[in-house]
């Protein structure tokens, strides 16, 4: 046992990961950025308008999209409008989730040193820090999927209830928390009122929501792209794994294996939601949490065993160390720099083009054209739910490398694309190399596009091709 | 270590380095791979620090490396001209490579005879002498750096004493070269197999592993950030363009793999391989065996450049030849004819000078794989009759060479890292030889608003052509006076947007 007074480390860890949550939006405001942390926040504020002022719809009132409804949206619809709440919501819940996971492992008999480490690696991970600093439904999913499963194994049947709005706040997390009982049912070897009370409450939540809300499952059920590159934090995934967390669990999954059919359920377990989250990145917090625990286990135990090769301990833990609060430093600049306010500027000023206006820029840009210009991006991070995805990015990519300025004047006029906004990491890398590189190179030197804004950090160049012709 | 053995090792690597250096200066110039690190090195030598953003390559881009091998070969460079210290350090360095597989072989077989024939072997396994001659490549210290740590890896399971040599090993290789991964992967691959195997479990091993592999990967992680985030998995490939990968890939038969790592190394190693797998359990072998696996997975993906896993193949398979050799000669000590195990040697060494003879030639051929006068004198009138600001469209391999001596921007060269689209950069590099039509090359040179075109020989060659076909008022041939090549075209008009 190294920990020996429990209570006062678990208020540190969470003083550690009141921290680590406030970083972000305590050095932007100090750096004199008033923006939200993660585009992502910028479509649920938007929605949350949309439900403010004008009820539940089946479409989003801005692109024609389909939508689902969403109980984070509509419950937060209630609130008055205000940044504060924007700030301080996945806040507090991240705090809350944490708590129940103390208690959650606690009630688990996962030992006080284990459970200690497995917290600090879930604070750490960049998945936790993205959930709980961004605005999204993601926080009170995860919030509620560890208060209705404290609650079940507390045999109380709130967890009914609870259950039923997660399953209104995330249908992947619907059907976990369904996989999860069976699983938890199947170790305990007994299927009692219990499980079948939580399994009808998710079923009949669901069914209600399918014919009451015109719940979208087409929207709930798109897959994104599998690619490594959406999977780790260090391929530049948002909702990403920190690779050293995945070694440190496999570490931990070794260490902590028996050959026992409670066991080889967990592990399948976390194994069917690891590959089920590689589509469904809203997952990936949860099985971040099972990852961390074994990783927890693993620290755990490379601190307790005498090591063989005593030298080689103490750096060993350093690096360990070292490699997790890299991943979350990366991870934290990342965040803070993600959207300044030069960009927002740039935004704004699209408001003074035409409404219906389509507005060409990198796929992270969407959402933000979206909400504070009003006005129609052609890419966002939500296109991938629908079809014409790959014909999109094929013609975007057309675009941003065109070499024929007659060929592109007729993608543009094909796609009604009038205005291309254009950031500094779009130009450094982001899509092209050099300065004179594809369409840069037409955006100098044609009078097809003129520049109509310039803050150094952005640019917003008009497409006059088809005035031109007429 | 008796002293006949020391003496004998002296020998072996006096030879090495000194066939070494007979071929490096059977030409006065360097091959085109050597001047990435020309420019570093000089660059480092006269301004202390090396060439992060270079504003020449891909018309200015940065590079993302580790510089302590520049460094250490801008220490010599402080004193000897920068080209004699790329033909001679690296080749130093390479040579170290037949005291490690020494090491490694003693180790393996407690001969010292037998140690010597795999020393031998190492010298000169073709792939590794053909390609640290004269490319002033960093494999000169990677390989021999990376078996050193393997043999202090081995050393420190039976005693301690060696820990703190294994550990600036592992660090060194760390910082040196991303192919440290190769060695985390194979240090996992061997633990995975000696539980396999059911040997006996070592406590010290999967402590030194955890250590490397968190070591290994978090530093490659910090060094490579800025790759990772823009390249995602394709950094596996290094960026290197898809086609490229294909024609190396496609171009290597089984007879070129083979002669290649040398045919004695593999016809040893593999029977070392088969005796260790199915008779008698050696760990080193296994060891061995890991690297083989490590290294044939990431081929098999093609994640490694084919010569690098090629020479490690080849070191891998002549230190587990030891094996094998060692029981050939005890079976020949035990023949009845007494004469056996000399004729076992004699048989040995002419199989040896067979196979690696033909191979004096390649490597000679191979150090005219770089500029020569003529080419070098038109990358100086690029100097001299341009501006500074031009960009200078090239192939792929002279990229870096025109740039060391015009001082000029090239369109592509060998570095890939941090290069968006490098698909398509490649292929145009390569289709702007064969366009027959004005519009179509100019839509590709003003994409990247080059201003001349360089045709050498070799391009010439590669392509088919003698000139540009699209050779005219637009783009006018500027350099030389008649018509021989190099060839310089210099571009006079754009595509009127």
């Amino acid at each position: 046992m190294i920990i020996k007074n429990k209570k006062i480390i678990f208020q540190i860890v969470l003083i550690l990961a009141l921290i680590v949550l406030t970083i972000p939006g305590i050095v932007k405001t100090l750096s004199g950025n008033t923006t939200f942390i993660g585009e992502e926040s910028y479509y649920h504020i938007r929605m949350i308008d949309q439900f403010r002022d004008h009820g539940l719809k089946s479409t989003e009132v801005l692109t024609d999209k389909p939508y689902s409804f969403n109980l984070f949206h509509a419950s937060l619809s209630l609130l008055p409008k205000s940044e504060i709440f924007i700030k301080i919501i996945p806040l507090i819940l991240g705090l809350a989730s944490l708590v129940i996971l103390v208690l959650l492992f606690t009630k688990m008999n996962i030992s006080a040193d284990d459970s200690i480490f497995s917290i600090i690696v879930i604070i750490l991970s960049p998945i936790f820090i993205y959930t709980f600093t961004t605005f999204t439904p993601d926080s009170l999913a995860f919030f509620l999927l560890a208060l209705g499963f404290l609650l079940f194994i507390n045999r109380n049947y709130l967890s009914a209830i609870v259950f039923s709005a997660l399953v209104l706040t995330n249908f992947m997390y619907g059907i976990s928390v369904l996989l999860i009982l069976i699983a938890y049912n199947l170790i305990k070897k007994k299927f009692d009122a219990d499980f079948y009370v939580n399994s009808a409450a998710i079923i009949l939540t669901t069914i209600f929501a399918l014919i009451f809300l015109d719940y979208n499952l087409f929207v709930q059920f798109t897959p994104i792209t599998t690619s490594l590159n959406n999977l780790f934090v260090s391929f530049s995934a948002i909702k990403g794994y920190s690779f050293f967390i995945v070694i440190l669990a496999i570490i931990g999954f070794k260490m902590d294996w028996k050959r026992s059919f409670k066991q080889t359920l967990i592990y399948s377990f976390i194994a069917s939601v690891f590959i089920l989250s590689v589509l469904y990145p809203a997952l990936r917090i949860l099985v971040n949490s099972a990852l961390a625990v074994y990783a927890g286990i693993a620290i755990s135990k490379f601190i307790k065993d005498e090591w063989n090769v005593k030298k080689l301990k103490g750096i060993t833990l350093l690096l360990i160390i070292c490699s997790l609060l890299f991943s979350t430093a990366v991870f934290l600049k990342a965040e803070i720099t993600e959207i300044n306010p030069k960009k927002v500027e740039a935004i704004n000023y699209l408001t003074a083009t035409d409404k219906g206006d389509i507005i060409l820029s990198s796929v992270e840009n969407g959402f933000l054209i979206e909400t504070l210009a009003n006005r129609i991006a052609y890419l966002d991070s939500n296109s991938y739910k629908f079809s014409d995805y790959e014909e999109k990015v094929a013609v975007a990519k057309s675009i941003y490398y065109s070499r024929s300025l007659d060929k592109l004047k007729t993608i543009l006029n094909s796609n009604k694309i009038n205005h291309i906004l254009v950031d500094n990491k779009m130009r450094t890398g982001g899509i092209w190399n050099t300065r004179e590189e594809g369409i840069l190179l037409l955006f100098d030197n044609s009078k097809s596009f003129v520049k109509i804004f310039d803050n150094k950090e952005v640019q917003i160049y008009r497409y006059v091709g088809q005035e031109l012709k007429n | 270590m008796e002293k006949s053995t020391k003496i004998w090792l002296t020998v072996i690597f006096l030879l090495t380095i000194g066939l070494r250096l007979t071929v490096a200066f059977q030409t006065h110039n360097l091959n085109y791979e050597a001047y990435p690190v020309l420019r570093q090195v000089e660059n480092i030598v006269e301004k202390g620090v090396p060439l992060f953003y270079d504003d020449l390559s891909y018309g200015g881009r940065i590079h993302l490396f580790s510089p302590i091998y520049h460094y250490f070969l801008a220490l010599f460079g402080l004193v000897f001209p920068t080209i004699l210290v790329l033909k001679i350090v690296p080749n130093l360095l390479a040579a170290l490579l037949i005291f490690v597989v020494y090491r490694l072989a003693e180790y393996l077989t407690k001969n010292e005879n037998v140690s010597l024939l795999a020393a031998l072997l190492s010298g000169f396994i073709p792939v590794f002498f053909n390609t640290t001659i004269n490319d002033a490549s960093i494999m000169s210290v990677v390989i021999p750096l990376f078996f050193l740590t393997i043999y202090y890896f081995l050393q420190t399971n039976r005693d301690s004493k060696y820990l703190n040599k294994l550990i600036i090993c592992m660090v060194l290789l760390t910082i040196i070269h991303p192919l440290s991964i190769l060695l985390a992967v194979s240090l996992i691959i061997y633990l995975l197999l000696i539980k396999v195997q059911n040997f006996r479990e070592s406590m010290r091993e999967p402590e030194i592993v955890l250590f490397y592999t968190f070591l290994a990967f978090w530093i490659n992680i910090m060094i490579y950030k800025q790759a990772l985030l823009m390249h995602g998995k394709f950094i596996l490939w290094q960026n290197i363009p898809t086609q490229l990968i294909q024609n190396t890939y496609s171009q290597l038969t089984f007879l070129d793999a083979i002669y290649a790592i040398g045919v004695i190394p593999l016809i040893f190693g593999l029977t070392s391989l088969y005796i260790s797998l199915f008779s008698s359990k050696r760990k080193t072998i296994t060891l061995m065996l890991s690297i083989c696996l490590a290294v044939f997975i990431l081929l098999l993906i093609k994640a490694l450049e084919l010569n690098i896993g090629l020479i490690f193949l080849g070191v891998a398979l002549s230190i587990l030849s030891s094996y094998s050799i060692k029981r050939f000669y005890e079976v020949a000590k035990q023949a009845r004819f007494s004469g056996a195990p000399t004729l076992f040697l004699i048989l040995f060494l002419v199989i040896f000078l067979i196979t690696f003879i033909p191979n004096i030639n390649t490597s000679i051929e191979r150090t005219t794989n770089g500029p020569d006068q003529k080419q070098i004198e038109a990358f100086l009138w690029l100097k001299n009759n341009t501006q500074n600001s031009s960009i200078i469209m090239t192939s792929l391999k002279e990229g870096s060479a025109m740039s060391y001596y015009s001082e000029r921007k090239n369109v592509i060269d060998t570095n890939f890292l941090l290069i968006r689209n490098i698909d398509s950069r490649y292929l145009d590099s390569i289709k702007i030889y064969d366009d027959r039509f004005l519009t179509t090359a100019l839509e590709r040179l003003d994409y990247y608003s080059v201003n001349y075109i360089l045709l050498s020989e070799e391009t010439a060659n590669e392509r088919n052509i003698t000139k540009l076909a699209f050779e005219g008022d637009c783009v006018s041939q500027v350099y030389p006076q008649d018509d021989s090549l190099p060839k310089i075209y210099r571009i006079n008009c754009r595509l009127n947007q």
